[in-house]
């Protein structure tokens, strides 16, 4: 008996679904064996991971805080990447953006009577700045041939030492630590529940936004040809570069927002743990979402689920340590990551007949099937049967 | 290989058919698009599991389940485009064929046995074997996978239509190199669309149609076939109809309409290393002179890699030349003017020699794909899509150019070839423009495919259209365009009226023999 590795075509959306939810238990069930040697209950811990972030409304209103920035982060990854671009500056973009709205906030004292406008303006604020950041590393690579990732990546230490540089000094809060004086009441945002603000409902309209703008206009389709294939974008005589730096201001921009709604709607000021890495999670977000922007309000919401889930096991178990909960989270991503990578690919037995009259010769009995030939066999499925049906 | 049967989803790929290849001989496999040979072929070298059938090897049962396994019998396949790492060495890009490369490779060893081996068989790129992959003409990227499968000690060859992209001269130079194998006691298999090729130089031949063995020749019965029976055996027509010359028929059908207005004018146009970087090596233009009006096909002929991707890319406005006139519609071209877009506009299209990199964007939907063009001229209002009319437009262009594919939402990726090419070809000469140019539009189509191709850019040249035609085939010049020019290393050597010139002379042009 043999075991081949084939590839097979798109999943459609409802075996989608099983494929993540079946990695979801898979990977559940090593990461309890992971509780199990830290000597924690497993059902409780379990328990635990789902009812701190949904069993209370307090509980879902830290999802809903932390969900906010993190599908902000997700979009900013993940629109990039529809057009072929790695964002891994989402951090750097929100780190500036925060540092704009509470520039914003701190220096313009808003007239009597137009205290609506304190949000809106810390966000555009944030917005800019954060697209301006992003524009640079997308400057680089379309002016200049230098890698995006390594551009954004090099942003975000650039981005946290100015933030770090004023709230060590200029903006040094009065008590003397790293941190700014808080803002008025008309620089935040409205809560509805708890400390979960109305940023999350502006993120969930932003990623339907960007699903309709990708789906029904010009713009989106460009990308879209950009994204498939750039030469094919260049050849219909696209303007390729101007959407390219596009793309990068949009999702630097959506980062910044996000920054922006961390100090005005969360911590109302600016600190040094403003994120504590909403930018690089973003990028598990998008991929879990495989970049389509209505999946990011879900994955997102998901991620923000754990985090809180997370936070929770560490004080209700002592023996877990903060360092078992990450290597468990990590555990449960890698699940739902490879659940989507090998759902690719399907396994054919094969009853091997070496022993028989047909005879191999091969210095390597077992043959890896290496996907590209499988690949190439699953193509030409498609090739063939169109071609015959012509002839 | 014996009664090998092949099922794909929804169709019979191959039905019972039986394939020989001898020692010393050379054995030519015929058929339309969509035949079978590459199903077969693909049996053969380990890329395709049959379902029923036998292969054996002098005599011995086997079973090619790899294509590691069709290699270690000795099976070589000799592909088209051949796949290789472009920014490796031509030695090293070799050497990855080597079968018993060790993991710290003897460089000194390597190179003297692989050029042993380029020798012995005088491939012809001894020259070549440190230059980068990239820097290669297509003709002597062939030569790279030949000698890999020579490494492995190869007895049989399979060439999958080699001479598609190979100018005359370089087609009978591997003509040679194929009877020096054979004379070696290898075995060739030999696929083409050309039938004077395969009359030529086949010892056998096998005619494959729908998947079964229609016909097959052997000995004297080869030689002496008539390219008449074989074509009416491929395209399962009776004897007596006419079915040989599809473009002569388009010809004839319509006279060549006069000249309109002015369509193209260039002076001493130069295009330098720095625009082109992105092609291969030695696609430049120098002292271009063209003078092409409405109603008008020019012909561009010219060995592989003679500045034919330059001139295309150069008249759809990818580049900037260097110097020169530039004249568009009676209209000079400013030096910011020159991009895909501004040409577009103006009614220049395009149909590119790389269709499934550059013409189509693969991933996406067939109906994407048609919109390419017109997205934003006819179905964009304020920026936003018309996504309902697009889908029935592009419902319409599937119906009216006859792209055979499930629906408009498959990846148009998994067309084949000719399918491709027909969505290109509607797609570009949709918007009656003014300007075509045309890179090698019926490369590996087969012949119903070739003629309706031809008969649109008739039929666009009939409306007043300036047609700029370039390709390897010199019966398909002279056959349709009106004029033919002559490209050799990135200058045009040589111009003629079609009508005054003949194969011979032209490929003699082809060479550098300069009138």
């Amino acid at each position: 008996m043999k075991v081949r590795v084939v590839a097979r075509g798109e999943l459609g959306r409802a075996r989608g679904v099983i494929v993540a939810l079946s990695a979801l238990v898979v990977s559940l069930g090593a990461g309890s064996g992971l509780f199990a040697l830290a000597g924690a209950p497993v059902g409780g811990a379990l328990w635990v991971l789902v009812s701190e972030p949904f069993g209370s409304l307090y509980g879902f209103s830290e999802t809903l805080v932390t969900a906010t920035p993190l599908i902000l982060c997700g979009l900013a990854v993940a629109l990039a990447y529809r057009v072929g671009l790695w964002n891994i500056g989402a951090e750097g973009q929100l780190q500036m953006g925060a540092f704009a709205a509470t520039g914003m906030a701190l220096s313009v004292s808003l007239p009597a009577g137009v205290d609506a406008l304190g949000v809106p303006l810390m966000v555009l604020a944030g917005a800019l700045l954060g697209a301006l950041w992003a524009l640079l590393a997308g400057i680089l690579r379309t002016h200049a041939q230098v890698s995006e990732i390594l551009a954004t990546l090099m942003l975000n230490y650039v981005a946290v030492a100015w933030v770090g540089f004023w709230i060590y000094g200029p903006w040094k809060g009065e008590d003397g630590f790293p941190y700014t004086a808080y803002i008025d009441d008309s620089w935040q945002l409205s809560t509805f529940l708890h400390r979960a603000h109305i940023g999350l409902f502006f993120a969930a309209g932003l990623a339907v936004l960007l699903w309709l703008v990708l789906r029904y206009t010009a713009f989106g389709y460009e990308l879209r040809v950009l994204g498939a294939s750039p030469a094919t974008a260049h050849y219909a005589g696209m303007p390729t570069r101007a959407r390219r730096l596009a793309v990068m201001a949009m999702a630097g921009g959506l980062a910044g927002v996000a920054g922006a709604f961390e100090v005005s709607g969360v911590a109302h000021r600016l600190q040094e743990s403003i994120s504590p890495g909403y930018g690089y999670s973003g990028i598990i977000v998008a991929f879990l979402a495989r970049s389509q922007p209505l999946a990011v309000i879900f994955s997102g919401l998901f991620l923000a689920a754990l985090a809180v889930g997370g936070e929770g096991l560490e004080i209700a178990f002592p023996s877990l340590s903060s360092a078992t909960v990450s290597a468990f989270e990590g555990l449960l991503l890698l699940g739902v990551l490879l659940g989507q990578g090998l759902s690719r690919y399907r396994l054919v037995f094969v009853a091997s007949s070496d022993k028989g009259s047909n005879v191999v010769r091969s210095g390597d009995p077992d043959d890896d099937g290496d996907d590209d030939d499988s690949g190439s066999e699953t193509d030409r499925v498609v090739d063939r049967g169109d071609e015959a049906r012509q002839s | 290989m014996q009664a090998i049967g092949k099922r794909y989803p929804g169709v019979q790929a191959l039905t019972d058919v039986d394939f020989a290849v001898h020692a010393g001989e050379v054995h030519a496999l015929l058929g339309e698009n969509g035949a079978g040979k590459s199903t077969l072929m693909g049996v053969l070298a380990g890329h395709v599991r049959p379902d029923r059938g036998m292969i054996t090897i002098d005599g011995q049962p086997v079973l090619l389940p790899t294509p590691r396994h069709a290699l270690a019998h000795g099976i070589g396949m000799v592909h088209q485009h051949a796949l290789a790492s472009e920014r490796h060495s031509v030695l090293e890009n070799i050497a990855l064929g080597w079968p018993r490369l060790p993991f710290w490779p003897r460089r000194r060893a390597l190179r003297a046995h692989i050029a042993a081996a380029v020798e012995r068989y005088s491939l012809g790129i001894e020259a070549l074997l440190d230059a980068p992959m990239h820097a290669l003409p297509v003709g002597s990227r062939q030569k790279v996978e030949i000698a890999r499968a020579l490494l492995h000690e190869a007895r049989v060859l399979v060439f999958d239509e080699p001479t598609a992209v190979l100018a005359p001269v370089e087609a009978e130079a591997l003509f040679a190199l194929i009877a020096r194998f054979c004379q070696r006691g290898g075995g060739v298999v030999f696929i083409s669309h050309k039938l004077d090729e395969v009359r030529a130089i086949a010892d056998r031949i096998t005619v494959l149609r729908h998947g079964r063995r229609v016909a097959h020749y052997a000995g004297i019965d080869a030689r002496g076939v008539d390219a008449a029976r074989l074509a009416s055996d491929m395209m399962g027509v009776a004897l007596g109809s006419e079915v040989a010359s599809p473009l002569s028929d388009a010809r004839t059908s319509e006279p060549s309409p006069e000249a309109t207005a002015p369509a193209l004018r260039l002076h001493n146009v130069s295009l330098g290393d720095a625009a082109a970087s992105r092609g291969p090596a030695g696609e430049r233009l120098a002292d271009i002179d063209l003078q092409l009006d409405g109603g008008r096909m020019l012909g561009v002929a010219g060995v592989a890699g003679s500045g034919q991707r330059a001139l295309a890319e150069l008249l759809a406005g990818h580049h900037r030349p260097q110097s020169g006139r530039f004249e568009l519609f009676g209209r000079p071209v400013d030096s910011r003017q020159f991009s895909p877009r501004h040409f577009a506009d103006a009614g220049v299209a395009y149909i590119p020699e790389d269709r499934r990199e550059r013409g189509i964007a693969g991933p996406l939907s067939v109906a994407d794909n048609l919109l390419l063009r017109c997205y934003r001229r006819d179905f964009t209002r304020a920026g936003v899509f018309a996504r309902g009319r697009a889908r029935r437009f592009a419902d319409q262009q599937i119906a009216a150019h006859d792209i055979r594919c499930p629906s408009r939402d498959t990846p148009a990726r998994t067309l084949s070839g000719g399918n491709v090419q027909k969505l290109i070809a509607g797609r570009e000469l949709d918007g009656e423009p003014g300007l075509i140019v045309a890179a090698y539009p019926f490369r590996g189509l087969d012949l119903g495919a070739v003629s309706e191709v031809a008969a649109r850019l008739r039929a666009a040249q009939a409306r007043g259209a300036a047609v700029v035609l370039i390709s390897e085939d010199v019966d398909h010049l002279l056959d349709l365009a009106d004029d033919v020019a002559v490209l050799f290393r990135g200058r045009i050597i040589a111009t003629a009226r079609c009508a005054d010139t003949d194969a011979a002379t032209l490929g003699l042009w082809m060479g550098g023999e300069a009138p």
